[in-house]
């Protein structure tokens, strides 16, 4: 397994992470929203707005999923904030950095992974969307376009924008 | 007329449906939606500006065949023909009739799959 790696900004990162202001609190139904549409449209069983903590990534809204956070070492969201584009790991067991992953050889038995990474007001990767299956499979061109839709609506709401009116 | 030089108007009360379905129909398929949020909003629209097709929340079903009744009777600037997708989270029989007598082309069930939404406006999305 390789850990999920740290980026050269991690200070600044965390720093906006951390004024957000979001970790540790409540649910809210603006990202709620958000996961249930994502898991909805994608058929996915699991999707979740995860926050990557220096320690671990807590889950700000999550469906499918029973823990409300894990550690930052096994996460595949600590990858995919790393770069600006979508992340994808089509078939986890099948890919040497993930195969022998406790969240892949144990519960919830991750095959495949889409993390789109979020940006803080000063546009540091402060987390991801992503959705997840226990199944290996591939996200289609329009999928892969309505995941990055809605990773738009969690950065307005992330940034204080968008009107739900 | 190239599809993607059209305007279509989307009533749609539900702000993720809503905002996804606009931006993935611009993103991936080139379409222009316009958007509003009720069909008292969408009133106002119709009457200034002239779209390719609309897009119609069936939640006020009363306000809805209100809105369809004057479109088919010309009270809008669009065509009065213009293409008209209803998505209804429910529908009495009678409902359906109606509808198809104010020639609907499509009613989607919600929840729908948006690319369905996309090859009901002539999408090819690969499914």
């Amino acid at each position: 397994m390789t850990p999920a790696p740290i980026p050269a900004n991690e200070t600044e990162r965390l720093r906006e992470l951390h004024e957000l202001l979001l970790l540790d609190t409540p649910p809210e139904e603006r990202f709620d929203r958000v996961v249930r549409f994502a898991a909805e449209q994608l058929d996915m069983p699991i999707a979740l707005v995860s926050l990557v903590d220096e320690h671990r990534q807590w889950f700000k809204a999550r469906i499918g999923l029973a823990a409300p956070e894990t550690g930052r070492d096994i996460s595949f969201c600590g990858h995919a904030i790393m770069r600006p584009e979508l992340f994808v790991v089509e078939d986890a067991k099948l890919d040497p950095r993930f195969a022998d992953n406790p969240l892949v050889t144990g519960a919830p038995h991750i095959r495949f992974y889409a993390g789109a990474p979020l940006r803080g007001p000063h546009g540091h990767a402060i987390g991801t969307l992503c959705v997840i299956d226990t199944v290996p499979r591939a996200l289609s061109p329009l999928e892969r376009s309505i995941l990055e839709a809605l990773r738009g609506l969690v950065n307005e709401a992330l940034n204080g924008e968008g009107d739900e009116a | 007329m190239n599809r993607s030089s059209l305007r279509y108007l989307l009533v749609e009360p539900q702000f993720v449906l809503r905002r996804t379905i606009v931006t993935v129909a611009r993103d991936y398929a080139g379409l222009q939606l316009d958007e509003c949020s009720s069909i008292d909003r969408a009133r106002p629209q119709l009457s200034t500006t002239a779209f390719a097709g609309l897009v119609l929340d069936f939640q006020d079903s009363t306000a809805a065949f209100e809105l369809l009744g004057a479109l088919r009777r010309g009270d809008f600037v669009s065509p009065s023909d213009i293409p008209v997708i209803v998505l209804a989270a429910e529908l009495r029989p009678d409902d359906a009739n109606r509808l198809k007598a104010l020639a609907v082309q499509h009613v989607l069930g919600k929840p729908f799959k948006i690319g369905h939404l996309l090859s009901c406006l002539g999408v090819h999305t690969g499914a």
